[in-house]
């Protein structure tokens, strides 16, 4: 292993699908295994200053005691056939790290970090824990490096540091799913995921909204009547909202209120008698002969 | 496509097994990101799903994408046996039942997923189709839709007989080639528990672009691939017409020579003479061949797809203008005072 190339400055973004087949990987685990381990996958841009990981894979593994020190063995074979068929449909990903779903490192996460980053060749490979065992309630979910350390010439070692974890990389269509889904999470008294029609959700996210705009009111009556101390950061929130409404004059606005209207009716007439057209014809084809 | 099916024991009974379709989150998230990749260089992303039936419910737990078309190295029968393969090693679930692909503007049912769809319920008795809508999810709807064909439309495609007659008699109509089947979708608590911290590293604004009033764009894509469909149907129709007309002078010409044909037999008898037979004049008239009504039928679903959305999408914004209305309302009143 070379000196780390890896510079503080990288920004590492996370797509929430990795954390879904990381989940997905540690539930469908072998019977007899503690943790789930695989492969990251990602995209590095040239300068290596922010590495996107967007895909994972697991790899099969075997835990071994070997007197009081527990090694892990991956099979390499797998992780390898299972990075050329991920090639095929998604070339420019490539293998960016390793994750591991243990509630700690441990002395095989060295071995196992060395093993990756000879597959990384050119960069230092990344290390993203996910304790799904829970502990402290939450789902902890961290980020490493490896830096080595040591005496030039002497003794080596490798230390693993701790990353900041950028926000989510979501695109929009992305986050558009998992805000479905995040309703079906919080709510789960409601029907069991139904994917609703257009109209509920924009009935939903207003009732969403006027529950904001309640707790924002009785806020800004409260610091009113001194019963809070007023924050400054709100405060400026609140104004750039305000100010970003659009200043509109009752006639102008009436103007496009009825032509939006308009069209839309319009269109929902012609949608409807083209249907009703299509089942007319469709009654008389389906006549019966005489 | 036509052999992407998975061979294995077809079950025997051949009416609708599956009453709804249970969507893991992951599977969802893959389809999302597949299709997301592929719209953008506006290719069609096409994959296959995994997962298995309990019951009369299919649970769809993992997916992969199928490699582009064009993509030598590895045909497509070896590649999706080698995946499946892989996932079964790691515990996934490896009974194919279904693919998916991305659509934009909702004009999927179209032919070709007909054909495949076909191909796939006849190998596979469980097999859906899940249709997955870009260009509406971007605008911030998740649109996931699950599609099986009907008995009756695979009766008519296995026939391949497309006459109006085939259609009268199978009661086949353009509702009644595809059965939409609800989709559920449904998360592992353990993937509950990393939405719900997900949310705070989420943006806010994030994932609502449903609210936004320009909708004028959406609007008329649809309303132009209606009027696409609507052209065809009416070209359809019109072929259909014609034919029908061609069907009609024949039929009186052939009345007409054989009513010569028996004056003249009348005539021969009174004679002596041996007749003519009636089958020397209808040989004449060769029958027309009838124009398929596959594609006319086909269309016609399209454009009621088309309808459908277009009623939804007018529904949500309208409901959304009235918002902007009392938002108005209330800063007039409120300049008034």
């Amino acid at each position: 292993m070379s000196i780390s190339n890896y510079k503080m400055h990288t920004k590492v973004r996370l797509q929430p699908l990795v954390l879904f087949q990381i989940i997905s990987a540690y539930e469908h685990r072998p019977k007899l295994a503690e943790v789930a381990v695989g492969t990251l996958l990602g995209l590095r841009d040239r300068s290596n200053d922010t590495i996107e990981i967007t895909n994972s894979y697991m790899v099969i593994h075997k835990t071994q005691q070997i007197g009081e020190m527990e090694q892990v063995k991956l099979d390499k074979q797998y992780a390898s056939e299972m990075y050329e068929l991920n090639q095929i449909n998604n070339p420019q990903e490539k293998i960016v790290g390793w994750y591991n779903t243990a509630k700690s490192l441990s002395r095989s996460s060295a071995a196992l970090h060395a093993y990756y980053a000879r597959e990384c060749a050119d960069a230092q490979p990344l290390h993203l824990l996910v304790d799904l065992k829970l502990r402290g309630g939450r789902l902890n979910t961290r980020l490493y490096c490896g830096v080595p350390i040591g005496v030039p010439g002497g003794t080596k070692g490798l230390m693993f540091t701790l990353l900041p974890l950028l926000k989510m990389g979501t695109e929009i269509d992305d986050s558009v799913a998992l805000r479905v889904m995040q309703n079906y999470a919080l709510n789960p008294a409601k029907q069991p995921g139904r994917i609703l029609p257009e109209l509920m959700s924009v009935l939903e996210i207003t009732l969403a909204l006027e529950e904001k705009l309640d707790l924002l009111l009785r806020y800004i009556k409260d610091v009113l009547a001194r019963k809070r101390l007023p924050d400054k950061r709100v405060g400026r929130a609140l104004y750039e909202a305000l100010t970003s409404v659009p200043m509109m004059d009752a006639e102008s606005f009436r103007l496009m209120f009825n032509t939006n209207v308009r069209d839309i009716l319009l269109s929902i007439t012609l949608s409807t008698m083209i249907k009703t057209q299509l089942e007319l014809s469709e009654k008389l084809s389906h006549l019966p002969n005489h | 496509m036509a052999n992407r099916g998975a061979r294995h024991a077809r079950t025997e009974d051949t009416e609708n097994t599956i009453n709804y379709v249970q969507c893991d989150g992951l599977a969802v998230m893959k389809m999302v990101k597949h299709c997301h990749e592929e719209s953008s260089n506006m290719d069609l992303a096409q994959g296959a799903l995994l997962g298995l039936v309990v019951d009369k419910c299919l649970e769809i737990t993992n997916c992969f994408p199928f490699p582009k078309s064009g993509d030598e190295t590895m045909d497509d029968e070896t590649y999706q046996l080698t995946v499946m393969r892989h996932l079964r090693r790691v515990n996934v679930d490896h009974l194919h039942v279904g693919w998916y692909q991305s659509s934009d503007v909702g004009n999927s049912l179209s032919l070709a997923l007909l054909e495949s769809q076909y191909h796939y319920q006849t190998s596979i008795e469980e097999s859906v189709v899940v249709v997955y809508d870009t260009q509406k999810s971007s605008r911030g709807f998740l649109c996931l839709k699950a599609y099986r064909l009907t008995p009756q439309a695979i009766q008519m495609y296995k026939d391949s007989d497309f006459t109006p007659e085939a259609f009268r008699t199978l009661k086949v109509g353009y509702e009644s080639l595809f059965a939409e089947i609800p989709i559920v979708i449904k998360n592992s608590p353990l993937t509950n528990i990393m939405m719900s911290e997900l949310n705070e590293l989420l943006p806010e604004d994030k994932g609502h672009n449903f609210l936004d009033l320009g909708t004028a764009s959406v609007l008329e894509n649809h309303m132009r691939s209606l009027i696409e469909r609507v052209d065809e149907l009416y070209q359809e129709s019109v072929r259909y017409n014609k034919y029908q007309q061609v069907v009609f002078k024949q039929d009186t010409e052939k009345h007409r020579a054989l009513a010569k044909l028996a004056a003249e037999n009348a005539v021969r008898t009174s004679k002596g003479e041996p007749t003519v037979p009636e089958e020397e004049v209808i040989k004449q008239f060769r029958p027309m061949p009838v124009p398929a009504r596959l594609t006319a039928t086909i269309t016609s679903g399209q454009i009621n797809t088309h309808a459908q959305h277009i009623a939804q999408f007018c529904s949500q914004s309208l409901a959304k203008l009235f918002i902007t209305e009392a938002l108005q309302n209330a800063k007039e009143t409120k300049e008034i005072k």
